[in-house]
């Protein structure tokens, strides 16, 4: 595919994003919004550049304690279509890092 | 060197026919939407709206977005779509001097918007400085060319009404070509978290 076309592709999906951001509408939902800052939590000791962890580890966090194993998934999904978290591609099932992105909605 | 020479000439063909086919489809795309399934809709169920109009006027959208990122080069790439769309839907005579006029008005308008707004900002041509400003320029622009496209459309078709019907004629237009420039602007951002769910999967 053309490159010329590709950016222009990535600029108008850049352009919709912030259209979105400014119109308050990709607000987290609280679940989310308590996963994001149970991450940085449990990820404080990380590099700034590869902040990650396993669910359990996040899971055990206080903010998060109190969510079902479903709606934690179901949430923890949801940032991953966000592009919020990631999961470490090479690593042990169950080790998420979180994105640039992330770091700068906090 | 003949060779380098023939494969820049294969790729900008290829480039051009890619656009042409981008372009020219969405726009073609979006006409089908707006003739066959908002028009009949906006018939059955708002009949005291008149039939000129259509309330969320996608082809627009499509104009904008094209002249925004192409500048003049958008009437190229839009044109094969133009001429299409006008067969199958619009039936506006080629051959007439005033259709002439109607199309290049609507397809010149947006481009000369953007390059004004450009100038203005002094910044990147078509391009804000950011993200954020693109698309508050897209929509500035977008108000400016249903403006100047709304008034031209009247003057030259509807320069028989009363003041008032000028008016209300000129507001129905305007709000189809916002509303079908948001409504775009949605189906873009929909495309896009579809695609990028499908890749994560």
């Amino acid at each position: 595919m053309n490159h010329n076309i590709l950016s222009q592709v990535s600029r108008l999906r850049a352009l919709l994003e912030e259209m979105e951001k400014d119109l308050g509408l990709v607000d987290l939902s609280r679940n989310e919004r308590d996963i994001i800052l149970a991450f940085f939590e449990s990820t404080r000791d990380e590099p700034e550049e590869d902040r990650k962890c396993t669910t359990e580890t996040v899971r055990a966090n206080p903010i998060v304690r109190k969510l079902s194993q479903p709606t934690f998934h179901r949430a923890l999904k949801q940032l991953v279509s966000r592009g919020l978290i990631e999961k470490c591609e090479g690593m042990p099932m169950g080790i998420y890092r979180l994105t640039p992105k992330a770091t700068e909605l906090v | 060197m003949a060779v380098k020479h023939d494969l820049i000439t294969k790729a900008n063909v290829r480039d051009f026919a890619a656009k042409v086919l981008l372009h020219s489809g969405c726009l073609l795309v979006a006409y089908c939407i707006a003739w066959m399934v908002v028009r009949p809709v906006q018939h059955y169920f708002l009949q005291l709206l008149s039939t000129f109009g259509v309330i969320f006027y996608m082809p627009f959208g499509i104009k904008l977005v094209s002249a925004y990122f192409e500048g003049w080069r958008s009437m190229i790439y839009l044109a094969p779509g133009v001429i299409l769309a006008n067969l199958l839907f619009i039936n506006l005579p080629f051959n007439q001097l005033s259709s002439a006029m109607m199309l290049t008005v609507s397809y010149a308008t947006a481009p000369a918007m953007f390059a004004l707004l450009a100038y203005r900002d002094s910044a990147e041509p078509r391009y804000g400085m950011s993200p954020r400003d693109d698309w508050r320029r897209l929509l500035i622009g977008g108000m400016l060319t249903t403006f100047i496209v709304s008034t031209t459309v009247n003057v030259m078709y509807f320069s028989h009404l009363s003041a008032y019907m000028t008016v209300v004629s000129m507001f129905r237009l305007m709000v189809g070509d916002i509303l079908g420039l948001l409504a775009t602007l949605f189906v873009l951002t929909m495309s896009f978290r579809v695609a990028q769910k499908v890749m994560q999967e």
